[in-house]
């Protein structure tokens, strides 16, 4: 199968993964000026079991503030819209699509792996005090794999074969993927991820995680998520479909400066943020 | 909590009287730290007194002294699961040393077996 018909077989799908309404509704309003805290408090809370789990998150370690948040305008007047919007997608996307019972790769564990990616991808944003805005880098660790949970869920025949080939050769997923396709998890992460109108960094960085130097533009998201998959499938939180680690881009370690120092620094904030991100782990086994 | 004299620091809370060789009281419970009672408690030869407060983080120090002792006690199925993940890249110098700093970290963060 080549990526055309594999296109065409994805746009034929009734159930692609879909934000709720809701959702990209806040994507939208977020974008315009002229919305206010209230606009976007009300959009949330007309969905009672969004707001629940936002505001379960906005009041966990993981955010950190010593005093309770205790409405979803409180929230955006505290976090901003940015934080929030980023908090309201991913309180989504675990419970958006169900992954068949019998699957070869098991969706909670994708999702473990994502999220640990995530809070990895935000502590380099931070630990490196660049421009990219660590909320959104966490937000792009958890979308990382978007391509997969099509996989798993919507193709779960050609998830099959990934996988039996994974299985035989002790390979990657995504070198499996090369082998039987002219396409990886990645190029069908994008096309969804440029349905869901995402962010255009995101969307580049979701496209070349694993050949972060193909990149257009600003590289650093790329670059950010490449080292974030290794460092959080080195970790063993979760699985990608795959029990082995991608060689680092040296491209890659030199810009972030992953040197000894700075990746001690790295593991010990990473391993204190996955135990404050307890809240987050449940919400996957919730939803799934 | 005891100190040495050589350990007290201005404005320290002496917590239990000093007397002399007589018995006079020369130091009031509540008194704090000068200099200058620095200087007297060592002319009258005070060796230590007792002062307000805590032992300086005595749980800290413990809880360092296990997490330098971990890694001698890794455990085995943690360093064959993660060695296994690392085969093919092992011979990559900066893989080699993400999977021995791997393997410290998630040592030393793991919770002591019972």
């Amino acid at each position: 199968m080549d990526s055309l018909n594999l296109r065409n077989r994805i746009e034929s799908i009734d159930d692609l993964p879909t934000l709720p309404v809701v959702v990209t509704q806040i994507l939208q309003a977020t974008k315009s000026l002229s919305t206010n805290a209230n606009d976007v408090g009300k959009l949330i809370s007309d969905d009672q079991s969004l707001t629940v789990k936002v505001l379960k998150l906005v009041n966990s370690p993981f955010y950190g503030f010593p005093q309770k948040i205790k409405t979803i305008t409180h929230a955006i007047v505290i976090l901003g819209f940015a934080k929030v919007k980023n908090i309201v997608l991913a309180a989504s996307v675990f419970g958006m699509t169900k992954g068949p019972k019998n699957s070869t790769v098991d969706i909670c564990s994708l999702w473990e792996h994502a999220l640990t990616t995530g809070i990895v991808c935000r502590q380099l944003a931070k630990l490196r005090n660049s421009k990219l805005d660590i909320e959104e880098a966490f937000v792009a660790g958890l979308l990382h794999d978007l391509g997969k949970v099509i996989l798993i869920c919507n193709l779960e025949d050609i998830c099959e074969q990934v996988s039996a080939i994974v299985r035989e050769k002790d390979c990657l997923f995504y070198e499996a993927e090369k082998e039987l396709f002219d396409f990886g998890h990645d190029k069908i992460g994008v096309w969804l991820a440029e349905k869901w109108n995402l962010n255009p960094d995101m969307i580049e960085g979701i496209k070349c995680h694993h050949q972060p130097q193909k990149a257009r533009g600003d590289k650093l998201m790329a670059y950010i998520l490449h080292a974030g998959d290794i460092i959080a499938r080195a970790l063993d939180v979760g699985n990608g479909g795959d029990n082995k680690i991608p060689l680092m881009d040296p491209k890659v370690a030199e810009e972030l400066d992953l040197t000894t120092e700075n990746l001690d620094k790295l593991m010990i904030s990473v391993l204190a943020e996955l135990d404050k991100a307890k809240d987050f782990f449940d919400l996957i086994h919730d939803q799934n | 909590m005891i100190k040495l004299i050589e350990d007290l620091k201005t404005g320290d809370v002496i917590k239990s009287e000093i007397k002399d060789g007589t018995g006079r009281v020369v130091v009031k419970i509540g008194s704090k730290v000068t200099p200058l009672l620095l200087k007297r408690l060592a002319k009258w030869g005070v060796k230590n007194v007792e002062i307000e407060g805590q032992e300086p983080k005595v749980e800290a120090k413990k809880v360092e002294k296990v997490a330098e002792k971990k890694p001698q006690n890794i455990n085995k199925e943690l360093v064959i699961r993660i060695a296994k993940k690392f085969s093919r890249v092992r011979e990559d110098p900066f893989m080699d040393k993400l999977m021995k700093l791997t393997i410290k970290h998630l040592s030393a963060h793991a919770k002591p077996e019972s």
